[in-house]
């Protein structure tokens, strides 16, 4: 009997512990994000970024940045999310100069061979 | 309850609670999605700045350029286009790229260092000011008589007088009209909801669109729309998605909560207690939960 209440008791303290827990955790006080990275950005800001990729390689030309910028929205394939814009924005009838300058960086990137990502160990690295 | 149990409660108390914070913080915290530019790391946000300053070189849209701009803090920005305009410098770049840099400091209401001052000389104002509908009564003006008549482009004339010789007219300006112009407050505290429809679109998630206009109906851009609902808000600046509009914005949203719209840095209410509806089905078909699409425009 003695031990019942004993584990009654534990298992009440366990779950009023852990729904408290979960309430801070998720409710009251969740994880804070700040500096986040561009690949969490909401859908419409991350198109902006994509598209200012584009439109910002028109000018500086930097070929190695603007592959790098959109390696942070996909590390894997960095074209993808080019492509599928592109692809999305020309469906939806978007302006022809924005789908233009996708398609070009597009093509350049698809050309283009990555540069070979430094090694971090490496001297100059 | 005896002492036994009661410091087996507390224990397992603390336990559970070690244990669940632990989950919700570590192991399946709370998801990371749909953040802002704002809430980037700082090189990030510099890069985003360097961006959309490099963009509105290449497509001289302003307005583009002033919602995009519109979501990071002002220090990054003048830190941004400072450097952008160092760089750019250095580079041996036109002065004219410099000047629209310069403009698109203005426009995004930031101050960049002393350095830069002579860029701003005569600029277009950014923004122009839409002409005005009405004609605005002006002071009379005396004119100098001459003996050839010649058209003036002055919306006033002057009574045809019948003489045969062309006689000095003079008009004595009115003492009692003084034209005081009344300010006109900003667009986002003249916004009212003045249209809301309902889409019924099965091939997409239901959404609540939002429309803002001038009073000429165009799109305006650059505008903060707020997404408010019990225990949370989204935030969205029109003029992002261009190849629908230049005030259009839209939210995901769900059919079981009611929103409210507001505008403007402090989110000021427009629209509340917006809720998704169920679209009219026809027989046998199931019903879809429709979206909303709202116009705000200024109230005449």
């Amino acid at each position: 009997m003695f031990w019942r209440k004993v584990g009654l008791a534990a298992a009440l303290g366990l779950m009023a512990g852990a729904a408290l827990g979960v309430a801070i955790g998720w409710w009251l006080w969740p994880v804070e994000y700040v500096n986040t990275a561009p690949d969490t950005l909401r859908r419409d800001y991350r198109d902006e970024y994509i598209l200012m990729t584009a439109t910002a390689y028109e000018v500086d030309g930097n070929l190695h940045r603007a592959r790098e910028r959109l390696r942070l929205l996909n590390p894997a394939d960095p074209v993808a999310p080019l492509r599928d814009l592109a692809g999305r924005l020309a469906a939806a009838g978007g302006d022809p100069a924005d789908v233009a300058r996708l398609n070009h960086l597009l093509e350049k990137l698809s050309a283009s061979s990555p540069l070979p990502t430094p090694n971090p160990l490496s001297e100059d690295g | 309850m005896g002492n036994a149990s009661r410091i087996a409660f507390a224990l397992a108390f603390v336990a559970g609670l070690a244990l669940s914070l632990f989950y919700t913080w570590v192991v399946d915290p709370v998801e990371l999605i749909n953040t802002y530019p704002a809430l980037m790391r700082s090189d990030y946000r510099r890069d985003w700045v360097r961006m959309a300053a490099l963009s509105y070189l290449a497509d001289g849209n302003l307005e583009r350029a002033r919602a995009r701009l519109q979501n990071v803090d002002r220090q990054t920005v003048a830190a941004g286009i400072e450097a952008l305009l160092e760089e750019q410098t250095a580079a041996g770049r036109p002065a004219e790229e410099l000047r629209r840099l310069a403009t698109l400091a203005q426009a995004a209401g930031v101050q960049v260092s002393a350095t830069w001052n002579y860029l701003f000389t005569p600029l277009p104002s950014p923004t122009p000011l839409p002409p005005t509908l009405t004609p605005t009564p002006t002071r009379l003006t005396p004119i100098t008589p001459s003996l050839t008549p010649t058209p003036t482009p002055t919306p006033v004339r002057p009574t045809p007088t019948h003489t045969a010789s062309p006689t000095p007219v003079t008009f004595t300006p009115t003492p009692t009209f003084t034209p005081t112009p009344t300010p006109t407050p900003p667009l986002i505290f003249r916004l009212r909801p003045v249209e809301q429809q309902q889409i019924c679109e099965s091939n997409l998630p239901p959404r609540i669109e939002v429309v803002v206009q001038n009073e000429r109906g165009e799109g305006v851009s650059g505008v903060e729309v707020w997404l408010l609902w019990s225990g949370g808000a989204d935030r969205a600046i029109t003029g992002l998605k261009p190849w629908k509009g230049a005030g259009y914005v839209d939210f995901n949203a769900r059919w079981d909560v009611p929103y409210t719209i507001g505008v403007g840095e402090l989110g000021l209410p427009l629209v509340t207690s917006l809720q998704l509806k169920r679209c009219p089905a026809e027989e046998g078909q199931p019903s879809l939960i429709g979206s909303w699409h709202i116009l705000l425009k200024p109230q005449q």
